[in-house]
């Protein structure tokens, strides 16, 4: 048996409550940001830039308190993030200085 | 959930997608148009109302269940779903002696061309450790007591394989047309966290 990844939550003990109470007709997204998320990593599939198994091994390698400490989506972005500065598309610096553009032209 | 206050893995979401878009356009990997359809067609068209019309299909016709017991995903083709890991799809049924479940332990695979995306608690860690130590107490929890003498399965999903529930048929709906018993079939009745409504009485 190896080391459980945090991601191996089957059986695990000490967790409470599921918040289980979701109309169906509730759309999957809280925010908009996450669907955008997803739309972005979709066209990058698209682009043979990852596969399914590449988000959940990005995902999988996330430090265990940044797993915990993430939402669902934030892991997906994560997984995007660390994905494209694998595949040398972006680097933090251009990804920063962006965000940095972005937010000053929103301002 | 975490607060924002210590937070070093992504600040600030909502411009970080706005800033990867952005960049991701100019390499020309991203169609911003594209972005919006997918945002669209998780939103507006693909979600539980798919499903729910594969189980009405299956309450109707024998033919049809019994196909679609035997190859999930063939059979959903005949309704023209099809591809979006539904390709390996397989269909589990309940019945009066069986009680079916549905989870990823692991992370979040669900019937997305059935369902669509899942809803948040399906994501949750308390639901995907706890549901698979113990389903009753789980399901007491969504308002559905097992009787102790059905058995109850509990089926994690994966990367390659994809489950559906096929839920018992209520009582009291002979004679209804498949668009009718549709509107009796939930999203949680698909995962086994519910039962197909009973209609309202007449």
């Amino acid at each position: 048996m190896g080391i459980r990844g945090v991601h191996d939550l089957g059986g695990e003990t000490g967790f409470g409550a599921i918040d289980w109470d979701v109309p169906d007709d509730a759309g999957p997204f809280k925010e908009a940001w996450e669907g955008r998320v997803v739309g972005n990593l979709f066209c990058m599939m698209g682009a043979q830039l990852c596969m399914p198994d590449m988000v959940r091994a990005a995902i999988e390698s996330m430090p265990p308190e940044d797993y915990r400490d993430s939402t669902y989506y934030e892991k997906w972005l994560t997984a995007v993030t660390n994905i494209l500065i694998m595949r040398g598309l972006i680097t933090e610096e251009s990804l920063t200085a962006r965000m940095a553009e972005l937010e000053a032209e929103g301002a | 959930m975490a607060s924002d206050g210590m937070r070093k893995v992504v600040t600030k979401p909502d411009l970080r997608i706005r800033a990867i878009e952005s960049l991701l356009i100019e390499k020309g990997i991203v169609d911003p148009a594209t972005v919006d359809t997918v945002v669209e067609l998780y939103e507006k068209k693909i979600g539980p109302r798919t499903g729910a019309r594969v189980v009405a299909k299956a309450w109707s016709d024998p033919d049809f269940k019994a196909r679609l017991l035997e190859d999930g995903s063939e059979a959903m083709k005949e309704l023209g779903v099809s591809g979006m890991q539904a390709e390996h799809m397989i269909v589990v049924e309940n019945t009066d002696d069986v009680h079916n479940v549905l989870v990823c332990t692991l992370c979040s695979c669900y019937p997305w061309a059935v369902l669509g995306l899942p809803p948040s608690w399906y994501k949750s860690d308390p639901y995907r450790a706890r549901v698979v130590r113990e389903p009753r107490k789980v399901l007491a929890e969504f308002g559905l007591d097992v009787p102790e003498g059905k058995e109850v399965r509990v089926w994690d999903s994966n990367a390659e394989l994809r489950y559906l529930v096929l839920p018992q048929r209520p009582d009291g709906t002979d004679g209804m047309s498949e668009e009718e018993l549709a509107e009796l079939v939930t999203r949680n009745s698909m995962i086994g966290t519910g039962i197909a409504k009973s209609p309202a009485p007449a």
